[in-house]
């Protein structure tokens, strides 16, 4: 795996660049970019993502200072996954990076990134922006686990996590696939996309968010349908426990000439304790007579008789709720590569220690 | 007469759920060697009475005893209880084939 580290939206180092400089790939900070390949950067910063899009993306665009940059050449797969590690270090910072990813016809590559920050009784604010460009054939997997600082018991701390992540399958065949796992930030307001220009293309939105004491998580994706035959699938699983607010915002839009295009959204909240509270807002938009769009949706509880039946087979507490946490999300965890995956399975059960029983 | 100490033993038991008694001063001792069936009506108080003895958190013991080899086991949590040894085993489908 190649690493690019960003502390305070600066990038310190990169690994593996002379190795994947080889295939051609291009792995580097949004700055050295800049000086490096300013065709590239030209050509498509800004394209996927405008500058005033909402009020985020345009503070992000004035003031962003780093990030990361991969551009994947033509008929390449990615020997290694790529990966950014951010991490927000100052108490009076905010953090503004930016993301672009370029996949050239035919190519594929898988990008991970992680995110933590220290304790502070502060609020710091995280706006960043990510643009995934797919051209025909290619594939971008693109797979986050958050875990900003939450703040305290009392809701107090944390960071604010307002994200633009969008992506645009612009070739035929092209493929788009967001996976998150969710767990940390005070507030988090953040909606991985996708355009499906592209003929045949296809999004995907994977999605674990899971909040306790007084986190909020307002979450979901937006697919847009454009070009025939694109197809879309979201699967978002929301827990919510403590004092928590947990949303799924959800769009679906098939345009007048996305024949035969489909959509399947699933949205399954799981409620942990009396007070926490899930919401689930989608909005479907179809303007074609000749697609299919299916949605489906539940609410469920971890209720005294399931843990019961743990215990009474000797499955302690914190083990049985791990095993029902692991089963809810298991269809978002078989998305992320493997170490990404037993992490965060592992964080989910930290984030929850204490909330039951 | 056996003078060994019974495997379980219930002493006078009191159990009730949402403040509903279902269970008024039972007594059981079950020895080594000995199979047990519970059988009575709906609602005559099988299910709770298996549950109290599983330490189910719903059921709350207004009076009484259980004792498993001698010791009282009301204090323990369902999961320490089952490491002792007793469980419930719920129903299962099985296929007779014809």
């Amino acid at each position: 795996m190649a690493v690019d580290v960003v502390f305070d939206s600066v990038s310190i180092a990169t690994t593996f660049k002379k190795e994947l400089a080889e295939y051609g790939v291009i792995f580097c900070s949004i700055s050295e970019a800049v000086k490096e390949y300013p065709h590239l950067l030209e050509k498509y910063l800004g394209t996927v993502v405008p500058i005033g899009d909402n009020y985020f993306t345009a503070l992000n665009s004035a003031v962003f200072s780093d990030g990361s940059f991969c551009y994947i050449p033509k008929n390449v797969r990615c020997p290694l996954d790529l990966s950014t590690y951010f991490r927000i270090n100052d108490q009076q910072a905010g953090q503004f990076e930016r993301t672009l990813i370029i996949a050239e016809e035919n190519s594929y590559v898988s990008y991970l990134e992680g995110c933590t920050a220290p304790q502070y009784d502060d609020n710091q604010l995280h706006a960043a922006v990510v643009e995934l460009i797919a051209l025909k054939n290619a594939e971008i997997k693109y797979s986050t686990v958050q875990n900003w600082y939450a703040g305290n018991e009392e809701g107090r701390g944390g960071i604010y996590n307002f994200v633009t992540k969008r992506g645009l399958c612009s070739g035929l065949n092209s493929k788009i696939s967001w996976t998150q796992v969710e767990t940390g930030s005070s507030i988090t307001w953040k909606y991985p996309s996708c355009i499906l220009i592209g003929e045949n293309s296809t999004g995907e939105f994977h999605s674990v968010a899971l909040t306790n004491n007084y986190q909020q998580a307002d979450t979901g994706s937006k697919m847009i349908h454009i070009g025939k035959n694109t197809k879309s699938r979201i699967i978002s699983k929301g827990i919510s426990a403590g004092n928590s607010k947990n949303s799924y915002r959800g769009l679906v839009s098939i345009n007048k000439k996305a024949s035969n295009s489909r959509n399947y959204s699933q949205c399954d909240s799981l409620l942990i304790g009396n007070l926490s509270n899930a919401n689930t807002f989608p909005f479907i938009s179809v303007q074609n007579s000749t697609t299919k769009v299916e949605h489906e949706a539940s609410t469920s509880k971890i209720g005294e008789e399931q843990i019961f039946y743990f215990l009474q087979r000797g499955i302690s507490i914190e083990k049985a709720v791990e095993l029902i946490i692991s089963g809810f999300c298991k269809d978002v965890f078989s998305e992320l590569p493997l170490e990404f995956a037993a992490e965060a399975d592992r964080l989910l059960s930290l984030k929850l220690e204490g909330s039951v029983g | 007469m056996n003078n060994e100490t019974p495997i379980l033993e219930i002493k006078n038991i009191d159990a009730s759920i949402n403040d509903v008694k279902i269970l008024n001063n039972l007594n059981l001792k079950i020895n080594k060697g000995e199979i047990h069936a519970i059988m009575g009506r709906n609602g005559s108080g099988k299910s709770t009475f298996s549950k109290i003895v599983a330490g189910h958190p719903s059921y709350e013991i207004l009076n009484g005893d259980i004792l498993f080899n001698g010791e009282s086991i009301l204090s323990l949590e369902p999961d320490e209880r089952s490491h002792m040894g007793i469980f419930l085993a719920f129903q299962y489908q099985l296929k007779f084939q014809v």
